[in-house]
């Protein structure tokens, strides 16, 4: 799919050095309470260069609650191992998540802890790498190799909509979307000049952006990396209107990846959608 | 902040085109042909740059103004002048810089800080005049355009004044006599201005921590991998 220009076409090359990192992920399942859709697709710039997706997203339902817990990630581009780093967050966090809802499934997330036990799934990981030099730590390994962006919501069912709590580290976004409505939850990008430069885990900072939203039917919760928020802006343009009406109805996973995957000049990042629609108070398909 | 109609990185090649650069102003113009060549391999980076040149000698003259090169046969010649201003070349990016970004903003873009490619033999004949100029175009604090200033040395390049101009050590460039010089002004130049638009750690700051313990709360997952 075409927004506008489209971007040169080539045939993207296989990444390297991994031993396998798909170009495309989704998935998508439902619940008595929730439709979930998630997808992640390597940016052209990486296809052409023959580097790995770098982004990653974890999904689960919490059994006991129904709650949905997800997590999105955009591993550090100037990292090695950015890869690594954004699937060992999401998969560390959305487990950790599950364990805090088994204890107390209306539990106040503790978000800094959270955060920092996300770090600490790098560091662990990072312990295993060879050393850049004679005293670097494990945590110092950690941020050379794996440091990445994390976005996190746990999604809790209630009679007539549900409840979404959000937290972040670095610039993956988050919205609430309610017709073509975009809401961003986490704060938006200073406008004054584009930087590269992110906050991202194994570092966590004193104040971990959060945000709570209530969720009526109709209304969808959405995560993801800056290689769609980039290109959305504030939702007011064609990116906005395409997904607005992509999403106004739960699409296949492969659609959503279709979806994501469009082609608009020097949008050239890495891209990674979940979306959680909640059903109505009579449980209806969303 | 409405849709944003592309990320763009506006560059500019700052070229010295004093009599001093006589001997080498054949490569400076290969360089600049190298390096629009090497732009059009990388099809991703050559959609997001906006280039201008200038040229400076005694005073600074614009070559090329935010051209989409992709769209440009051939970069203009270069040819040599007279003294050596670096206060010209640098007034001249502080008098253009925040217009540029101002009008690719306004035209509906997400700009990159840009980044400047400043080519010299090292030689200035305003030292230490320039450095003010310098100050002023590279302070953050009062310019907002501030760019990022890669310098790459060029024939008998005196590698401290190179070293004074980039912006950070690793910006800095000197060719080793006897490489192809156009080619590897060419090769950095691509290489930087990917590496510009790629993300980034933030700059590490007091105000986020680095988990240097495992948490009480921390509990592998066993199905990680």
């Amino acid at each position: 799919m075409v927004i506008g220009t489209p971007v040169a076409e080539f045939e993207p090359r296989p990444p390297h050095p991994v031993a396998h990192r798909p170009d495309i992920a989704a998935d998508g399942w439902g619940t008595g309470q929730f439709t979930v859709r998630a997808a992640s697709v390597r940016g052209y710039q990486h296809r052409h260069d023959g580097t790995p997706r770098q982004d990653d997203f974890a999904l689960a339902c919490h059994p006991g609650s129904g709650a949905v817990v997800a997590a999105v990630a955009d591993g550090v581009s100037s990292v090695d191992l950015a890869h690594v780093g954004a699937t060992l967050a999401c998969r560390n966090v959305v487990d950790q998540l599950l364990r805090t809802l088994d204890e107390d499934p209306s539990a106040a997330i503790d978000w800094p802890d959270l955060m920092r036990c996300a770090g600490w799934a790098l560091v662990e990981f990072a312990a295993g790498q060879p050393e850049a030099g004679p005293g670097e730590t494990a945590a110092d390994r950690a941020e050379r190799l794996l440091a990445t962006t994390l976005v996190v919501t746990v999604v809790r069912p209630r009679p007539d909509g549900a409840v979404a709590d959000v937290a972040g580290i670095g610039d993956s976004p988050a919205w609430q979307l309610r017709g073509s409505a975009w809401h961003a939850l986490l704060g938006e990008q200073d406008g004054e000049m584009v930087t590269p430069a992110v906050a991202a885990l194994p570092r966590v900072p004193a104040e971990v952006a959060v945000a709570s939203v209530e969720l009526a039917g109709g209304d969808v919760l959405l995560l993801g990396t800056d290689g769609i928020g980039g290109a959305l802006g504030d939702g007011s343009g064609l990116v906005g209107a395409a997904f607005a009406g992509g999403l106004a109805q739960p699409p296949a996973p492969l659609d959503l990846a279709h979806l994501l995957d469009f082609s608009r000049e020097t949008f050239d990042d890495d891209r990674t959608l979940v979306a959680v629609w909640p059903r109505g108070a009579e449980g209806e398909e969303p | 902040m409405a849709e944003n109609l592309g990320n763009v990185l506006p560059v500019y090649v700052v070229a010295d085109e004093s009599a001093s650069m006589t001997p080498v102003v054949g490569e400076l113009n290969a360089g600049l042909a190298a390096l629009h060549q090497a732009l059009l391999r990388e099809p991703m980076a050559a959609a997001k740059v906006r280039f201008t040149i200038l040229g400076f000698a005694s005073d600074a003259q614009v070559r090329l103004s935010l051209a989409d090169l992709r769209e440009e046969s051939a970069l203009p010649t270069l040819t040599t002048r007279s003294s050596t201003c670096y206060g010209e070349a640098f007034q001249a990016l502080l008098d253009r810089l925040p217009d540029d970004v101002a009008t690719l903003k306004s035209q509906g873009y997400a700009v990159y800080r840009p980044a400047v490619f400043f080519l010299t033999d090292g030689q200035p004949t305003d030292d230490p005049a320039w450095r003010d100029v310098y100050r002023k175009l590279t302070d953050r604090e009062t310019n907002r355009a501030a760019p990022n200033i890669i310098a790459c040395g060029i024939g008998e390049a005196r590698a401290g004044t190179i070293l004074d101009i980039a912006s950070r050590p690793e910006f800095a460039f000197v060719a080793t006599p006897g490489t192809e010089l156009g080619l590897a002004i060419a090769e950095f130049s691509v290489a930087l201005t990917k590496s510009i638009v790629a993300s980034a750690r933030a700059a590490a700051d007091d105000k986020a921590e680095l988990v240097v313990e495992r948490p009480d709360s921390f509990v592998m997952a066993v199905d990680v991998v």
